[in-house]
């Protein structure tokens, strides 16, 4: 049995290997262009879990962002670099000043009941819908004061400030344009088209069982003409992820994404030839799993005790053993996924649990009874056995170092409650969506003006640093790329010297697909695209 | 098997888990939870002869471990069951009338709910602690109890001797407590070793889907935190899923064994 060990490993380090270079150098979906597209067909694909709607301009849960863009479409689509291409708009152009957005919009665009698509729909869709009732639209949009709509093919973005994030936020799932004359004038969140669509996207609804599957087929009069190419569109929520891993090798399923099946089994998918699995298409996502401070803990207020704990983790042995190796460490807080701003050069934390523990000594907090130095919790949220298997590597690897750690794991809304309106906790462990721009994600967990008792999944930590709320903000309103990636270098020096919260790793959220599927992760949209390009063999 | 066989059988196979449970703490002193070697050795590793699990953790010690919280939740559920089952079931059959009515549909309303959703809600609402799960399976485990020990009280408060007492003018606590009850024991006894098999079971269930005390060690978070591996480690499963079998059952054959003992004339012959 010992002498089996090290092979294994090896074994499914190869594997790992090959699938990775098989991915990283495009051969899955890029080399797919040679053949050519046929048309027809059905395409059965997995969501998770049934969503209450199927418009996503008033929720951001994970399926409905999959879903809502084949049925309403956003004025732009981005490349893995989350460079912008068109969509709805096919050409656009930003003020010098920075205050004006100017896009042209696509001729000959209907909607799915044969009304025109106009520069009107977009201005209605920002002004009265995305700004007002989208979760994030409501910040990302906020410098935005008017449309202006010059003919029916140009809208002007007029904005107060400079914000260079919003032309990273106008994808199908992130801000979608519905149709001006289906929602004037009704309670947008309770209009009876939000379940089924008008959109100028490639599907129209067709059946919707709800519990069991939602059905498409295509848009015959879609812009694009000769697209989609497939024929129907069929949406199925499977519960678990190890039922979605049977329907797979059944061939009842060809299509899902964030991560459909269970960890352990994602290295056989990779192996086996009759699936293709593709780790991109979330550039425009990044959901980190970090782990914040509460600063106002007498000990964790402590830079060195902070920074001791960082020494204490064994990222590379917590991802091998937490995520089956199916996640990125991270060395700071803007993941390598968005390599315009991703930098290398942060104060590092390598694995040292000598250092901590001298560290621990130096900062006041020497080992008392048991080896232990203080007591603190770990509040986790009830999403997955994965944050469990987590918060146990973090409290072994804190205990380790001398820190007795108490676990307590509580569902979604409570665990809310207590970090954010109660502050009542230690160390919190949860994702946080980087988005496409840090401004987005990033600012509201380390901007002090962001400290904002009762406002969920913002400045819990109570960090507050002049220098840090300088950079954030101008970062936020800077137009020139190349300044703008300096502050952002900037940032991340500061966000890991001073550690307010730990960035742990990125879980990589995994497509699969089975080998007759084409074009299925074309950009950073991923599975979030229109599906017009999708076919089958 | 004869009878004396299951109780014994039963017996020994309950001092094995009570042993396990109690030198947990000798033979490993250490934190079950620390992370000693690379993950997912298999049995038979030198010094690690039941392997580690996905995260690095002595198996062996994770398995005495969790006998000691498995059977702590076990009895103190049972207990609080049997103290709730003991008091309303004996109100109910002692008094009749009104106070029957009260009681029983309280109980009732308890099992119109299957035991494990109720468990599952009520640890969903006061958040998973050891306390809050012997609470939550205790809650759900009385009404056997309390059904149980009416049944003894309605026929007991009948006899003669239960009526002697009234004429001598024994206050009602006294006879409850003294004459009736020890009567109406035996069964209760006999339920109780079932109702610690049922607790320990649940308590894994409920783990299983996650609903655990995160800084204890029970069998069932050993369970959870293995079935993801199962294809490639099943093992991990196993282990803990065998010795969960073996305590079930010698609870049964115990409790088995033992309802021959005291109810002689209840024997199959």
């Amino acid at each position: 049995m010992a002498a089996a060990r090290p092979a294994s490993v090896a074994r499914r380090d190869v594997l790992l290997g090959a699938a990775l270079a098989a991915t990283t150098t495009g051969a899955t979906t890029i080399g797919a262009k040679a053949q050519a597209p046929k048309r027809g067909g059905t395409l059965v694909m997995s969501i998770i879990p049934e969503p209450a709607s199927l418009v996503c301009a008033f929720n951001t849960a994970a399926p409905l962002t999959v879903i809502g863009p084949k049925f309403v479409e956003g004025l732009l689509s981005y490349d893995f670099d989350i460079n912008p291409k068109p969509l709805l708009a096919t050409a656009w152009n930003v003020s010098a000043d920075g205050l004006a957005i100017s896009f042209t919009l696509r001729q000959g665009v209907t909607w799915h009941d044969g009304k025109p698509f106009t520069s009107a729909d977009v201005a209605y869709s920002v002004m009265e819908l995305l700004k007002k009732f989208h979760p994030r639209g409501r910040s990302t949009l906020a410098p935005v004061t008017a449309v202006d709509t010059p003919d029916d093919h140009t809208a002007i973005f007029r904005l107060s400030r400079p914000a260079p994030a919003i032309m990273s936020a106008l994808s199908s799932s992130e801000a979608p344009i519905l149709p001006k004359h289906i929602y004037e004038g009704s309670d947008p969140l309770t209009n009876p088209r939000n379940n089924n669509p008008i959109g100028t996207g490639p599907f129209r609804l067709t059946q919707w069982q709800r519990g069991n599957f939602i059905e498409m087929e295509r848009n015959p009069t879609y812009w694009d003409a000769g697209k989609p190419y497939l024929d129907r569109l069929v949406v199925r929520s499977f519960t678990d992820a190890g039922a979605r891993a049977a329907a797979f090798e059944r061939g009842e399923l060809q299509l899902a994404g964030t991560t459909p099946v269970p960890l352990s089994e994602v290295a056989s998918f990779r192996a086996n030839p009759k699936f293709q699995v593709e780790d991109r298409g979330e550039e425009l996502n990044n959901s980190l799993d970090i782990m914040e401070f509460n600063l106002r803990h007498p000990m964790l207020g402590k830079l060195e005790v902070r920074q001791a704990i960082r020494h204490a983790i064994n990222s590379e042995l917590m991802v091998r053993v937490v995520w089956s190796g199916l996640a990125m460490p991270l060395i700071s807080p803007i993941p390598s996924t968005l390599t315009k701003w991703h930098s290398t050069d942060v104060p590092r934390y390598p694995y040292n649990p000598a250092k901590a523990a001298a560290m621990l000594d130096a900062a006041g907090a020497p080992r008392g009874a048991e080896g232990m130095r203080f007591k603190i919790r770990l509040d986790v949220p009830s999403i997955s056995d994965v944050y469990q298997r987590e918060a146990e590597f973090l409290r072994q690897s804190l205990r380790s170092a001398g820190i007795d750690v108490e676990i307590r794991i509580s569902d979604v809304p409570s665990f809310l409650r207590r970090i954010y309106a109660e502050y009542d906790f230690d160390l919190s462990l949860l994702p946080a969506s980087v988005t496409a721009d840090p401004t987005i994600g990033l600012q509201r967990y380390y901007d002090s003006k962001a400290i904002r008792k009762g406002t969920f999944l913002v400045n819990a930590s109570g960090y507050a640093n002049p220098e840090m709320d300088a950079v954030l903000d101008a970062a936020a309103i800077e137009t020139d790329a190349g300044k703008r990636r300096t502050q952002w270098e900037r940032f991340q020096q500061i966000a890991m010297r001073d550690l307010p919260l730990i960035p742990l790793a990125m879980p990589l959220s995994i497509s699969i697909a089975s080998k007759t599927v084409h074009n299925f992760i074309a950009g950073a949209d991923g599975l979030r695209a229109n599906g017009a390009e999708l076919w089958v063999e | 098997m004869t009878r004396h066989g299951a109780l014994w059988v039963g017996g020994a196979i309950l001092l094995a888990v009570v042993a396990m449970a109690g030198l947990a703490g000798v033979i490993f002193p250490e934190d079950p939870f620390a992370m000693i070697d690379q993950p997912l050795l298999w049995p038979g590793t030198p010094g690690l002869p039941l392997g580690t699990d996905s995260l690095g953790r002595d198996i062996m010690a994770d398995l005495f471990h969790g006998a000691r919280a498995s059977l702590l939740i076990g009895l103190a559920s049972t207990a609080a069951a049997v103290g709730i089952g003991i008091v309303v079931g004996a109100l109910a059959g002692y008094y009749r009338g009104l106070v029957d009515d009260a009681l029983m549909r309280l109980t009732e309303l308890f099992q119109t709910i299957p035991p494990f959703m109720l468990a599952i809600v009520l640890l969903v609402v006061l958040g998973t602690t050891l306390a809050t799960i012997v609470t939550a399976i205790a809650l759900v485990s009385w009404p056997a109890v309390a059904r149980l020990v009416r049944s003894e009280f309605l026929s007991l408060r009948e006899r003669e001797f239960v009526q002697s007492c009234r004429v001598i003018g024994m206050s009602d606590a006294r006879i409850i407590l003294q004459q009736i009850l020890p009567n109406a024991l035996a069964p209760v006894i006999v339920t109780a070793t079932v109702l610690v098999a049922t607790a320990i079971l649940m308590e894994a269930g409920l783990s299983f889907l996650g609903l655990s005390d995160p800084n204890v060690m029970t069998w069932g978070h050993m369970i959870n935190m293995g079935k993801d591996q199962m294809r490639q480690a099943w093992y991990i499963v196993v282990i803990p899923g065998c010795a969960l079998l073996v305590t079930a059952l010698g609870l049964n054959l115990f409790g088995e064994g033992l309802n021959d003992a005291l109810n002689p004339r209840l024997r199959r012959q």
